[in-house]
């Protein structure tokens, strides 16, 4: 029978994730809520419930039934007329918000079902197998650590009963060789689908701190998905002015430069992070790439072929989101258009606001490629 | 005769142009520096024009910081156009350097924007353009500048003066 504890703990998630689920439009679109606790939890805001109470009046306050008034007349104070200081807010108040905490796991279902986005399917028989030790087998062999006292014990004490040679009054068992037991291993093989995913981010001068807090809040929604997706999920991050490099998460979105914008740097790069570390065959690579679009002229063809001869052919998804600059937005999303209907693994999104995040991951990630 | 008065007695003759194909006015200084305007139309106060060049080759092979030093300069000194302009980015590479109107010209419908492309490789150069880009429409387009004559001889002067 479930305790009442557990009735009232499901209960408080389910009108939790009835509020994320409400306002996760909201949630993706502004970057407050990213996660407190590494990548594996997010906190929330979700509105309080305030419940009503008693509270006790004055002393000498006099009690039921007492003092003046007549039968039927309405008890308490009677309301204040007039107009008051200002005026009613529109925002709400910001007392009333209690933070709780999501796994990530949870947060990409409904982010699933908000997008109607499909699973997506991993590369059939190519998946990469990882093997493991589990000692769940007892053998007569082995070393001395592993010996398994307690059927070797047992051995022992059957073989004395057995015969004859164990005595109650006296029971001293001495186990020999052949009692010995020990644990040992077997080898399974865990079948996993391998994701590699690869972010771009062009951080020349005219991308700004806002164009990458957009770039930020949707990629992690992207890995959100992706991690939920796939066992072993492999993150790489490339930036670049006109010269690109691998860097870590934490320089991925705090760089800000201010050379000039050359796109086949990052191309370039992220062919070589694929050819050494994640070969097409066994794994399902990603890659992610945003930019303002303001590539500098003559880099266009170049970025063009490499795209169509090493990246393309290998990718589950190229997308490419751009995001639009104080200069309005560039070239390159044009460039990309020409091609667009040769490969249907290319995706092109433009993100002008945060407020284009959502659709701009549902235009990503909805052929669950 | 400097290149301020050479461009001025240009405008001069070519009062009442006005064309879609533009007509080049290519002058030379005695440094063998060259400005190049490509007007499209003139009249007794001002002017419109695709672009302006000037080509510079003492500055072929000079240094990054060179062209950023020039970018600073230019920027400080060119504040009567119709925004002012700024360095934004610089590519040691390549030796160049772009310079934009700091901040563009947002409205409703769009953004306009000037933008100076300097170069230290195969004949330094100076290129100043102005495009617009249309809200919800990638990519730009490139429009004309409109100067009063002042405002272009005043430019061509503070250009030729800060010629690193």
């Amino acid at each position: 029978m479930a305790r009442s504890i557990d009735r009232d703990l499901t209960r408080f998630k389910d009108i939790v994730r009835g509020k994320v689920r409400d306002n996760l439009r909201k949630y993706i679109t502004h970057g407050e809520m990213m996660g407190r606790k590494g990548r594996q939890v997010v906190s929330i805001p979700v509105p309080n419930i305030e419940i009503p109470h008693f509270k006790h009046g004055q002393r000498g306050g006099g009690g039921v039934g007492q003092g003046e008034g007549e039968v039927g007349q309405p008890i308490g104070r009677g309301q204040d007329e007039g107009d008051g200081q200002g005026q009613a807010g529109s925002e709400p108040g910001s007392g009333h918000y209690r933070e709780v905490e999501l796994e990530l796991e949870e947060l990409a279902e409904m982010l699933a079902d908000e997008l109607e986005l499909p699973r997506i399917t991993p590369k059939g028989q190519d998946s990469l197998k990882s093997k493991k030790d589990k000692y769940t087998t007892i053998s007569q062999n082995g070393p001395q650590s592993l010996r398994h006292f307690k059927r070797t014990y047992k051995n022992a004490l059957k073989r004395l009963i057995t015969s004859n040679e164990y005595c109650p009054d006296n029971p001293v068992i001495v186990p020999i060789r052949d009692d010995q037991m020990y644990r040992s291993w077997k080898t399974v093989h865990d079948p996993q689908a391998n994701a590699a995913v690869i972010y771009m981010m062009d951080v020349s001068g005219s991308m700004t701190d806002d164009q990458k807090e957009i770039v930020r809040i949707e990629a992690f929604w992207i890995d959100t998905w992706l991690q939920s997706q796939y066992d072993g999920v492999q993150t790489r991050y490339v930036i670049h002015d006109a010269v690109a490099k691998e860097v870590d998460e934490d320089t991925f979105y705090h760089t800000r430069e201010s050379g000039g914008t050359r796109i086949s740097s990052a191309y370039d790069v992220a062919r070589s992070i694929i050819n050494r570390e994640f070969p097409p065959n066994d794994w399902n690579i990603y890659c992610f790439q945003f930019s303002d679009g303001d590539n500098w002229g003559e880099d266009n063809n170049g970025c063009l072929k490499l795209l169509m001869d090493e990246l393309l052919p290998h990718c589950n998804l190229f997308c490419y989101g751009q995001v639009e600059s104080p200069y309005g937005s560039g070239d390159f999303i044009r460039e990309l258009r020409r091609i667009n209907d040769d490969f249907e693994n290319l995706i092109l999104s433009e993100i002008d606001s945060k407020n284009a995040i959502y659709d701009s991951i549902k235009t990503f990630l909805g052929k669950g490629r | 005769m400097s290149i301020a008065n050479q461009l001025s007695n240009e405008l001069k003759q070519l009062k009442g142009f006005a064309s879609s194909h533009a007509k080049v006015v290519t002058l030379d200084d005695a440094d063998g520096n060259q400005l190049s305007i490509d007007f499209n139309a003139v009249d007794s106060m001002s002017c419109a024009f695709e672009e302006l060049r000037l080509n510079i080759p003492s500055l072929d092979g000079s240094s990054i910081e060179t062209i950023e030093d020039w970018a600073k300069e230019l920027s400080n000194r060119v504040t009567y156009l119709l925004e002012n302009i700024g360095p934004l980015e610089f590519d040691p590479t390549l030796k160049q350097g772009l310079v934009r109107s700091t901040p563009p010209d947002k409205s409703e419908d769009g953004t306009k924007f000037y933008e100076i492309l300097l170069k230290a490789t195969g004949n330094g150069s100076f290129t100043l353009k102005r495009y617009e880009s249309e809200t919800g429409t990638p990519g730009r387009t490139q429009v004309n500048l409109q100067m009063t004559h002042e405002q272009l001889l005043k430019l061509t002067e503070d250009l030729f003066e800060t010629i690193p």
